[in-house]
């Protein structure tokens, strides 16, 4: 028998997930933003260091935009090619290089960019209005429980009980990892398994 | 609330499966509102979870029905459905495979109703190149493989001028490792031949080895190593995020010769064999995860790089024979050994279940009194003094171990007066020890074996 069972899961909650599922799992209203990118001088950007939600926040722009384009910049290799496509969401946009961005500002908004770095002032210069979010911001305990207990449910194997993150479990982990969501889930990856394969209680910290 | 709710039920939900054979079972819809179903379409699938980045693949898949669902009714379509060859199920610690029939209701205006159901695969054989079973039914793998080899050119077109300036860097660091790892260590051990058979076993086989040398110089030696590990590689994310994480599943060491001297011109050959544990998992690859074994052999130089070479080789999967036979055992009153010792039992359990409680585990160790139970253990290899031991003596050792009977793990202290090549070159060693604690690291019991 699988040992996941044990906890009426189908698998770890925090191992990887398809594209396509961290999509759909995002606890992101990006509602509020569409209206920002029906402005073709309007440029929203997503700002934080790693693991705290940059791509989760463009994911949730693109599943409400299915005629967005959306480009991964990678770190090493060529950079792939930037359509003329609009709206138009950029992960990583910090590697753009001077003439990408050229380019980029030359054809118009509305543009959606992740970045580790503070663009606005450059983009602006260009005549864009630029809407800056930090994505490692009004982080709360109630919102990371709410984070992991959504990947524990889409786990989930049968109607009865999962095991739940507690607000105070959530807020033990937040002292420890910051807004690092992505570490967090990390450590509640190796957590998880050593309980299933010693099959003991998990989560015995909560 | 959902059209309609979907249940799958296997004719045998409880069975391993052996790969290729055909699964049977039923569909059971219950509909809440009237409905068209386009088409209700049930796939045999695998997929991998865990760390790595997921890879799955579909095997079979079949139309059950398409038509009206009436309000309140219930519906019950069989279904025989083929499953995949490769891979079997696995669970690991950073990989999993799990093999899953799924249903899917296709309704018009509506979210499709899907249910699935994981059952166990085991597997016949493992494919020479270890290439999982996918899309054999409704895709078109000449198209697939045609825009891959297209994308493949581009990528390489774009990448030769990165290369060719490359390629002076690299020589120059590929030259440092190459002096350092290969030409320094063979000025002492000479040309070292080193031979592992078969490449390709099974659990519970025999893996044999030869290594033969000539020192070209007389010098001092640490020791000779051979090592056998069993590794979960996998990769997660992509990018800048594409990170890589290891797990030892299992290593074993194995000392061929302890420290001493090689004498210049005096050929030294050592011969040693390895028995692949029972419960050993196969080798598995994918894209971004795989399991490997490999047997290292290391020739430990004092104050000199050491020579080392790795081979690795394909644990084949456990036939289903085996793992049917397991099975059965599973249901039996106990397993084989378990009921040699039930006061044995007892205690490892009342040691386990004290773990936590200090007090009460002293009181379960000073009852015992320096018992000694007759043990069989499959040892994994040499490990650090666990921090709640209170013994050590020059000259002895500590290894990690399997009870082969109970499955308990164990930290076994190993005293001077025993052989220590005994006891880490043995499967399935026998004797006597004493129950002396609880290793908190690893979750081991603590035993002092008895000479």
């Amino acid at each position: 028998m699988s040992p996941y069972h044990r906890y009426n899961l189908r698998r770890n909650p925090f191992g990887e997930l398809l594209r396509e599922e961290r999509s759909r799992l995002a606890i992101v209203d990006a509602r509020p933003w569409l209206d920002l990118l029906s402005d073709r001088r309007s440029v929203l950007q997503f700002i934080g260091p790693c693991g705290h939600g940059k791509t989760t926040h463009l994911l949730a722009i693109e599943s409400l935009l299915p005629s967005c384009q959306y480009v991964y910049l990678p770190e090493f290799g060529p950079l792939p090619h930037v359509s003329n496509q609009r709206p138009m969401i950029i992960d990583e946009s910090q590697r753009l290089s001077f003439w990408q961005w050229r380019r980029v500002l030359r054809i118009g908004g509305p543009l959606v960019l992740g970045t580790h770095r503070d663009d606005s002032a450059f983009i602006r210069r260009a005549g864009y209005n630029v809407t800056t979010i930090d994505v490692s911001e009004n982080h709360s305990s109630d919102k990371l429980a709410a984070i992991l207990n959504r990947r524990i449910e889409a786990s989930r194997l049968t109607e009865l009980e999962v095991p739940q993150i507690s607000k105070d479990y959530a807020t033990r982990l937040q002292s420890k990892f910051g807004a690092n969501v992505r570490a967090i889930e990390h450590f509640l990856y190796d957590q998880f398994q050593r309980c299933a394969l010693e099959q003991i209680e998990w989560p015995h910290a909560n | 609330m959902a059209a309609c709710q979907l249940k799958i039920e296997l004719e045998d939900p409880a069975r391993t499966y052996v790969g290729g054979e055909t699964i049977k079972g039923f569909v059971l819809v219950k509909s809440e509102t009237d409905v068209q179903c386009k088409t209700l379409e049930l796939t045999c699938r695998w997929a991998t979870h865990g760390r790595g980045n997921v890879a799955a693949g579909d095997v079979d898949q079949k139309n059950l029905y398409s038509g009206p669902w009436q309000t309140g009714q219930e519906y019950r379509y069989p279904f025989e459905i083929m499953t995949a060859k490769w891979p079997p199920t696995y669970y690991g610690n950073y990989i999993n495979v799990s093999h899953y029939v799924t249903a899917r209701a296709k309704l018009p205006w509506a979210s499709d109703p899907t249910t699935e159901h994981e059952f166990r695969l085991a597997a016949k054989d493992s494919p020479d190149d270890l290439a999982p079973t996918v899309n054999v039914v409704n895709q078109s793998n000449w198209l697939l493989r045609s825009i891959l080899i297209v994308i493949a050119i581009v990528v390489l077109a774009l990448f030769v001028p990165f290369l060719l300036l490359l390629a002076p860097i690299v020589m120059v660091v590929g030259g440092f490792v190459w002096f350092f790892r290969t030409f320094l260590p063979r000025q002492v051990t000479g040309n070292v031949e080193w031979v592992v058979e078969p490449k390709v076993v099974s659990p519970g086989d025999e893996l044999a080895g030869v290594c033969q040398f000539t020192p070209k110089w007389t010098s001092q030696t640490n020791g000779i190593t051979w090592t056998i590990s069993c590794i979960e590689k996998v990769t997660s994310g992509s990018g800048s995020n594409r990170k890589t994480f290891t797990h030892e599943v299992l290593t074993k060491s194995m000392p061929l010769a302890q420290p001493g001297m090689l004498d210049a011109g005096k050929t030294q050959e050592f011969k040693f064999s390895y028995s692949v544990p029972n419960t050993a998992p196969p080798s598995l690859k994918f894209t971004d995860n795989e399991l490997t074994w490999v047997s290292e052999l290391r020739i430990d130089l004092p104050k000199w790089p050491d020579w080392k070479k790795s081979i690795p080789f394909v644990v084949r999967a456990k036939s289903p024979k085996t793992v049917l036979q397991n099975q059965a055992s599973e249901f039996s009153d106990g397993l084989q050994g378990v009921d040699d010792d039930p006061w044995f039992t007892e205690v490892l359990e009342q040691v386990t279940a004290s773990k936590d409680d200090d007090e009460r585990l002293e009181a379960v160790i000073l009852a015992l009194d320096d018992q000694s139970f007759p043990i069989e253990v499959d040892v994994q290899g040499e490990i650090d003094e666990p921090f709640e031991a209170e013994i050590e003596e020059e000259g002895s050792l500590w290894v990690s171990a399997i009870d082969v009977a109970r499955n308990v793990p164990m930290a076994l202290y190993v005293p001077p007066s025993i052989d220590r090549s005994v006891v880490l070159w043995t499967n399935g060693w026998r004797g006597n020890a004493a129950v002396i604690g609880f290793a908190s690291e690893g979750n081991r019991v603590m035993l002092r074996l008895i000479p």
